[in-house]
């Protein structure tokens, strides 16, 4: 795990200077995952994450769910969770059942209703904010359809 | 349903964590800014920071509640953020104080996370005698409610055929209606340990509006069977139903030796053979679910469950007239600001689907989907058009109600 959605200018930044990795990364065909996989285990702090999850570190990956903010709100966003149920009545999302989405810098979307696939770079790890872990997942989304 | 039935592993580990839970009550440290954390639990930025302040709060058990208190005083109980009350529940040890909220939140017919406050009730009284009793009413209120969460986390105990429930001390706990909602059903024989229940949702692979909400049963059965038997016995929701066949055996193997009972057989549920061009959901704790679609003759499918149990066929004649209207209507992704109750539509495949939270439908789209359920009630099903009208008063816009 590298990076976090607020670091993804500077990450864009230094693939200007890598012009062949962004290429090879286009020419992927997206692993498609879902959130039997991504929380299919029980998460705690610190643990070593299941290997079929780290696996997907780095990795294009295409993942369907529901699009949810971070904070309630309206009107367009620039960064978003993916989530697996769309009603909250049903429980708190556990870290593992998140995706931290973060579209491309200046880039805002509505956040839509229904089922969406969002395909894009996946980043996994524990991202650590005043000693409390804040995310596992974090998405560069290149697409949301 | 045998009446010796080994509890879930599930409910031993609440056990477990609501026993420490309770213990750490007397060490919770009085220094605590309490306040401080439950503001932070409400308000901060991050989800994950949200999270591990609504953790502390609940770690701190009564000591913490009179802050909960006052921060709801004064920005009202909607204020909580469902983390919070599910923390609580979770983890909030067996205190007066908590005791206290719990039982208030559930009671409140207004509360966003009542069922949250339910479960927390129901997980205490599960594992104490004493405590069952005292919140044997309240579970007895709700067992016919209709929120799927509340009715399920009001019957586990009201309705357990493997409990000797004292029906005097606790009148009307005779729960009357066979739960019919398959997602209920799931939750409650998760709760029960009624494996033979569980395997039958392993199959359904359902979807309302493009939600594959059957899978997600799915995974909670396999979550719920594999703390049961010891194993998933290689079983993965995400393959085939060919690939997973061998593995779907096993577990029917497994079930049949541990209860000592036939080999259960597989059901499949699928979506009916059939092209739905729109629909709405409607999900609500406050009032309970309803879920309708329709195809582009006319055909429509609803209930207050995802699998649509009620089917009328709409006249053709006002068929054709209520999707001219349709097709004219422009609706906004988001309408209002959604927490907990909401109401998904989609006019038709080529649109957009809407969400729209609480009074804040726009006039059009509220009057066509009672153009709708006229349509429904003259095609012969009075319950499902009353049932679309009386959910839809919730959510039509207050510029709306004031005409």
């Amino acid at each position: 795990m590298s990076r976090r959605p607020g670091s993804r200018a500077s990450m864009r930044h230094m693939k200007s200077f890598a012009l062949l990795l962004p290429l090879c990364l286009l020419m992927q065909d997206p692993v498609r995952t879902n959130f039997a996989v991504l929380a299919g285990f029980e998460f705690s702090k610190g643990m070593k994450l299941p290997d079929e999850v780290t696996a997907l570190d780095g990795k294009i990956v295409q993942l369907s769910g529901f699009m949810a903010r971070e904070v309630p709100g309206s009107g367009p966003v620039g960064q978003f969770l993916m989530i697996n149920d769309a009603c909250g009545c049903n429980g708190t999302p556990k870290l593992n059942e998140i995706v931290f989405c973060a579209l491309a810098e200046g880039t805002t979307m509505e956040i839509k209703a229904g089922i969406v696939q969002v395909t894009g770079k996946l980043y996994v790890g524990e991202q650590t904010e005043e000693d409390e872990v804040v995310s596992i997942y974090v998405l560069d989304a290149d697409s949301v359809q | 349903m045998s009446r010796t039935f080994p509890r879930p592993a599930l409910v031993a580990l609440l056990t477990c964590l609501t026993a420490t839970t309770a213990a750490q009550d007397a060490t919770a440290p009085n220094s605590e800014d309490w306040q401080k954390h439950v503001e932070r639990a409400c308000t901060h930025a991050r989800y994950g920071l949200r999270l591990s302040a609504s953790k502390k709060v609940a770690a701190g058990g009564d000591a913490a509640m009179p802050a909960v208190r006052a921060w709801t005083d004064k920005l009202g109980l909607n204020s909580l953020p469902v983390a919070l009350v599910e923390a609580i529940a979770d983890a909030g040890g067996n205190g007066e104080a908590v005791l206290g909220l719990l039982q208030q939140w559930a009671l409140d017919r207004d509360f966003y996370w009542r069922a949250q406050a339910l479960r927390g009730l129901a997980l205490r009284a599960h594992n104490e005698a004493a405590l069952r009793a005292k919140f044997a009413p309240v579970f007895a209120e709700f067992v016919e409610d209709p929120a799927w969460l509340m009715r399920t986390f009001a019957r586990w105990l009201a309705d357990d055929p493997t409990r000797d429930f004292d029906v005097e001390t606790a009148p009307g706990q005779i729960v009357r209606t066979v739960e019919s909602d398959p997602r209920a059903r799931t939750r409650l024989a998760a709760l029960r340990g009624n494996s033979r229940e569980l395997f039958t949702a392993l199959s359904d692979r359902r979807t309302f509006l493009g939600d594959p909400w059957g899978k997600r049963r799915a995974a909670e059965a396999l979550t719920a069977l594999t703390a049961l038997l010891g194993t998933d016995c290689g079983y993965r929701i995400d393959a085939t139903d060919q690939e997973h066949a061998p593995a779907r055996l096993r577990l029917a193997d497994a079930i049949a030796a541990k209860d000592g009972g036939s080999t259960p057989a597989t059901v499949t549920q699928a979506d009916p053979n059939l092209t739905f061009l729109g629909g709405i959901e409607i999900l609500s704790c406050k009032n309970g679910d309803l879920f309708l679609r329709w195809s582009a003759d006319g055909l429509v499918q609803g209930g207050p469950s995802p699998d649509c149990s009620h089917s009328r066929q709409i006249a053709p004649a006002h068929w054709t007239k209520l999707l001219r209207t349709a097709t004219a209507l422009e609706l906004p992704q988001e309408n209002g600001v959604v927490i907990c109750d909401k109401l998904r539509l989609q006019l038709r495949t080529d649109r957009p689907q809407a969400a729209v939270a609480p009074s804040a439908l726009p006039q059009p789209a509220a009057d066509w989907l009672k153009q709708l359920a006229a349509a429904i009630e003259e095609s012969g099903d009075p319950s499902l058009a009353g049932a679309l009208r009386q959910r839809l008063e919730q959510f039509v816009s207050i510029a709306a109600q004031a005409r």
